[in-house]
């Protein structure tokens, strides 16, 4: 999911880094209505508390371990404008202290996972909240709405960004590429994600501790 | 003051190196950006090998089909150049500047990075522990069933610590006066 620097055009990344700033300070407002001076501590344990669960692994049949992204319980435990927040910080640290995603593609990277999928994830969830496997499906479908909001943004790229002869300047494959191949690339993802939800959120249930 | 100045000239200079399609000025820079790693990492490029190779990987992983199939061969030199000259350009940006002090712009966003990355490198190396001591309790490799229970235990266990930590933390920071502007 994270995509490296090169690829997104700065006429992409730097609207969305206007968004991605945008958002989080309507959200962060928000956050603080409720707790004021616990609010900065409190987002940041949370936020370490999202990179722990992005962290998380489990082995699918073949012998390869696949990583979950931690939006998606966040979000059902503590509200979309929280994990939104929290995802901007543990995506902006991981491209700096641990250079995973880039600092140009930080901007898409955080409205993909951190916008997309927590909105996504409290969605499906407030949807099918009576269902048997609504937290399953919430990690599961924001996953893979994530993957297919990042393909949109790569696949315009051909479209839009292109030298006189034709030929690709940034991202070069087109919508009818990228949307399959992320879509199916991120299946084992989801099916990770929905695993890992279902598993903390029921975990903290039964201990009725909700945020 | 330094930091922040860096900073903006960092961003600056992103801007300037995606919006660069000449490959002979990126060639130019890579130059530049090798001799600049170079003299920065005391003539070792060691620790800047590892995430080039890793973006230089996913450049060609990426831009060579690409250039094959449509016989735009200058492309994935082109994508190349680019990854490369942004990724080292990161590299000597991240090891001169001090991130805290650059973000000092705003005290909520400088507060916010220091505890949420202190936290983050506490909470790994419990969180690296943890999974360790389940390695050494199963011989054979943890089940798949092992690893969700675990997963599930890890997210009740990193929970309340979360909880705890935030409220230990507000009471530190209230008692050392930092509501008080």
């Amino acid at each position: 999911m994270h995509v490296p620097d090169g690829f997104i055009a700065p006429q992409v990344f730097v609207p969305a880094y206007g968004l991605v700033i945008g958002l989080a300070l309507y959200g962060f407002k928000r956050f603080k209505e409720n707790l004021n001076e616990k609010s900065i501590p409190y987002l940041a344990t949370l936020s370490a508390y999202a990179f722990v669960l992005s962290s998380l692994s489990l082995p699918l049949p073949g012998g390869t371990s696949v990583h979950g992204m931690g939006f998606a319980p966040l979000s059902i435990l503590f509200g979309p404008w929280t994990a939104y927040l929290c995802m901007c910080l543990v995506l902006l640290l991981q491209a700096v202290l641990l250079g995973h995603g880039g600092i140009t593609t930080y901007s898409v990277n955080a409205l993909a996972i951190g916008f997309v999928g927590s909105f996504c994830a409290y969605g499906v969830y407030s949807l099918l909240t009576k269902r048997k496997y609504a937290t399953f499906l919430s990690g599961f479908i924001s996953t893979l709405a994530s993957a297919l909001f990042m393909s949109i943004v790569l696949g315009i790229h051909p479209y839009l960004f292109t030298d006189v002869d034709g030929k690709a300047l940034y991202f070069p494959y087109p919508l009818s590429i990228t949307i399959p191949l992320l879509l199916t690339s991120h299946i084992p993802v989801a099916f990770v994600e929905g695993l890992l939800t279902q598993a903390i959120v029921s975990f903290v249930r039964r201990r009725g501790l909700e945020g | 003051m330094k930091d922040k100045f860096l900073l903006l000239l960092y961003m600056l200079a992103l801007l300037l190196l995606s919006s660069l399609s000449s490959i002979k000025y990126l060639l130019l820079l890579l130059s530049l950006l090798l001799l600049a790693n170079a003299i920065s990492l005391r003539s070792s490029l060691g620790r800047a090998i590892r995430p080039s190779v890793l973006a230089l990987f996913t450049a060609l992983f990426i831009s060579t089909p690409y250039a094959l199939w449509t016989g735009h061969y200058s492309y994935a030199l082109l994508l190349t150049l680019r990854v490369l000259n942004l990724t080292l350009l990161t590299l000597l940006v991240l090891r001169n500047i001090n991130l805290y002090l650059a973000f000092g712009f705003s005290k909520t966003l400088s507060q916010l990075l220091v505890l949420t990355s202190s936290h983050i490198l506490l909470y790994r190396r419990v969180f690296s522990e943890f999974k360790d001591s389940l390695r050494s309790r199963s011989p054979e490799g943890p089940q798949r069933r092992d690893m969700i229970n675990f997963s599930g235990g890890i997210g009740l266990y990193f929970f309340d610590r979360a909880f705890r930590d935030s409220e230990e933390v507000a009471k530190a920071m209230k008692s050392r006066g930092f509501y008080i502007d």
